[in-house]
């Protein structure tokens, strides 16, 4: 019996071994950005896709640490909460990731980097002046440019994704400047005037105004020139670009074209910076000028700025509503298609349908007694709720714990001639707590779905409690893409709220108000892309 | 007792340990062998067929195993040279020991055979693999199988089936035609 067991332990060694070294964490050292600190290119350690730092780090950024059985606890930003620990390879670690979810910042893989940021959710005319708030401390940066004259704050460690609601003068310019850095451009004959604020760090930021800022000048023109960043590398350019000229302007969309110095081999890289935010990257190569000016009469395109970030040209496209893009070249000139989504107008009297993921035999993801064709039900009922108070006619792929078949429920939305389909879904990944966040699919390279995801993700990430992974094609993860998606005919997303198996995540999605938190979150989303907001 | 007969005991001993190990091998392996089509299968069939391989392990063709590994939003495979066991269908092994890398996966599903006709495999499991994914870990069960089955000759695409009859999916995922196998190369 004893001979055996040890031939069943040395059979089983191997295995036990390898399973050790599955679970065991791997620790890739990163460089690690909180706001506008200098990134540290020590002490920092990814994990799977989770950042980890060590305890010295974070007193370096003068936060309060302190352990507390398995966990750290951490006051910061007028904040109290606790993170998980990790002891590996000989070191201590805490979470990065977690810390930032609590402090309601922006973290973000930038390659080997891990950057924090301020989320900077209300920028606003009050009476004591501009005011605008950030989730965590950022730090302002003035400047003054003339001809005309311009008033420059920078924010850098801020995220500014400019809200729907901004009310501020037609004359202040918001958005993204970089990556790292966003920016408000008064471009008023009165900027001058204004005095210098503060410089120091602050979750909160008042400028006094004059009186006369606030008032339109007679005629807003010229030039704002962005300021290259002293810390980017230059690397020189092998084209030059013109300026983006609109070639077509009709009610159903915009193209825009951009001619090169030389032959283009491929398309620019073009992502969603918001619903109505677009950056376009095109590699080695810059503007001949450096702007940011109005499109004159596009009936689509209020402003475009052009800037580099050392290596690329980048042009940033604001557009008067969420448009779906698509961009090709023939010759040296580069196409940038802008399309008002074929669905249009208010919700009233629109067919929408919602399919709430799995249900009946097949409860999809499950983790601590909590099934995803539950949360699911829920979700999309709170969906249902609120979009028939908008006049919308839903249509539920399922009311009930049923199993309609997949292609069932993508015949649905094509039957009814659906505005939209959304299909609800939570996530799960082999490993317990190994990630975290949410996103919104779209098949293959679909240009509505796509504006879809990012309309719907947009608003979802602002309320979910969950960290933002974005969108992405279901290319990325399978190559025929999700069935729901791939049969459908009309604009149609699969969102993922969270890891079931997360306990983060898990405890976001299980509390008693999430369900309606989202709904509002897909509701308005759906609003935007059909340009009802 | 004489010596020539206690030797001749001793032999037997050994010879019986033998037999029984390798059959206790294959029962610990858990892999199924002979993938014969469930329909045509027979009560004597059903039995477990225990053969004595003769080949040793170096003589029978390793397979490589695989283990997925996320790496940033990239899904990964890091892989292992092993030898299945005698008796056993390798590719049915192969694909055996990724599902028991998967936590989503019960233990009690399994591979019932792998045929190839015409450079499609069908991969047929038991019906405890129908047990409910979320979309990363449904990825991970399916470009894991489709990487596992590059590794054979001719295997170009694999249609995936539960007990014989094709699947719909295994809760996201078109898988109503065959999938084109994912290189081991490219993960």
């Amino acid at each position: 019996m004893t001979s055996v067991m040890k031939r069943w332990i040395a059979c089983l060694a191997p295995w036990m071994v390898l399973a050790s070294a599955a679970t065991a964490a791997k620790l890739e050292p990163v460089s690690v950005q909180l706001t506008y600190n200098t990134p540290s290119a020590t002490e920092a350690y990814r994990v799977g896709d989770q950042c980890y730092i060590t305890p010295k780090l974070a007193k370096e950024w003068d936060w309060n640490v302190s352990i507390l059985g398995q966990e750290m606890q951490i006051a910061t930003e007028g904040r109290l909460f606790r993170v998980p620990t990790l002891r590996e390879e000989g070191k201590f670690l805490m979470s990065l990731t977690e810390a930032a979810r609590y402090l309601g910042a922006i973290a973000e893989w930038d390659g080997n980097t891990y950057r924090v940021l301020g989320r900077i959710r209300n920028v606003e005319i009050t009476s004591a002046g501009l005011q605008v708030d950030s989730t965590i401390k950022i730090k302002p940066r003035f400047f003054r440019l003339a001809s005309p004259d311009r008033y420059i704050i920078d924010f850098l460690g801020g995220r500014m994704d400019v809200p729907d609601d901004l009310e501020i003068p037609a004359w202040w310019r918001v958005g993204q400047y970089d990556p790292n850095t966003a920016r408000i451009v008064l471009e008023h004959p009165a900027a001058v005037a204004i005095p210098a604020g503060k410089v120091e760090q602050t979750r909160q930021f008042i400028l006094p105004l004059p009186a006369i800022a606030r008032t339109a000048p007679d005629k807003v023109t010229g030039i704002i020139t962005p300021v290259v960043d002293a810390n980017v590398k230059v690397v020189p350019p092998s084209m030059t670009l013109a300026l983006p000229e609109v070639a077509n302007d009709h009610n159903g969309g915009t193209l825009l074209t951009i001619k090169a110095s030389t032959k283009l081999e491929q398309p620019p890289a073009i992502q969603y910076i918001s619903p109505t935010q677009l950056q376009v990257s095109m590699p080695k190569a810059a503007f001949k000028e450096m702007v940011s000016q109005n499109m004159g009469d596009s009936r689509w395109v209020n402003s475009f700025s052009t800037s580099t970030d050392g290596a690329n040209a980048i042009l940033t496209i604001q557009t008067k509503r969420a448009l779906a893009f698509s961009a090709s070249t023939n010759g040296n000139l580069i196409n940038i298609r802008l399309t008002v989504p074929s669905s249009s107008g208010t919700l009233n009297g629109k067919v929408i349908v919602i399919d709430p993921g799995h249900g009946g035999k097949d409860g999809g993801a499950h983790s601590n007694g909590v099934s995803e064709k539950n949360l699911t039900l829920k979700i999309s009922q709170e969906v249902r709720d609120i979009l028939s108070g908008t006049g919308a006619s839903v249509i539920m792929t399922r009311d009930t714990d049923v199993y309609p078949s997949l292609t069932a429920r993508a015949q649905i939305a094509n039957d009814s001639k659906a505005a939209v389909f959304v299909s609800i879904h939570i996530n799960s990944i082999n490993k317990d707590n190994s990630r975290s966040g949410g996103m919104t699919f779209y098949h293959m390279q679909d240009p509505e779905d796509r504006l879809l995801a990012e309309c719907i993700q947009s608003e979802i990430a602002k309320v979910s409690g969950i960290p933002d992974l974005g969108t992405w094609s279901d290319r990325r993860i399978y190559q025929s893409g999700f069935s729901v998606l791939r049969n459908s005919t009309v604009p149609s997303v699969l969102i993922e709220m969270g890891f079931i198996n997360h306990k983060n995540d898990r405890a976001q999605m299980t509390q008693k108000d999430f369900a309606n938190r989202v709904a509002k979150a897909i509701v308005k989303g759906i609003q935007i892309f059909l340009g009802e907001q | 007792m004489g010596t020539k007969n206690r030797n001749a005991l001793a032999l037997g001993i050994i010879a019986i340990g033998t037999v029984s190990l390798a059959g206790l091998g294959i029962y610990a392996s858990n892999s199924k062998a002979n993938p014969a089509p469930k329909t045509e299968q027979t009560a004597s069939q059903n039995k477990p067929d225990i053969k004595v391989d003769v080949q040793s392990d170096d003589e029978r063709d390793q397979t490589t195993t695989i283990t997925p590994e996320f790496v940033g939003d990239d899904l990964k495979f890091n892989k292992e040279k092993k030898t299945p066991p005698a008796g056993v269908e390798p590719m049915a092994w192969t694909v055996d020991q990724y599902l028991r890398t998967l936590n989503a996966v019960p233990k009690e599903a399994h591979v019932l055979s792998c045929t190839v006709d015409n450079s499609i495999a069908t991969v047929d499991f038991s019906k405890e693999i129908e047990a409910g994914y979320g979309s990363t870990d449904e990825q991970t069960l399916v470009n894991g199988v489709l990487t596992v089955m590059s590794q054979f000759n001719g295997v170009q695409a694999v249609k995936f089936t539960v007990e014989g009859k094709a699947i719909e999916t295994f809760g996201n995922i078109d898988l109503t035609e065959p999938q084109r196998v994912l290189k081991m190369s490219d993960n």
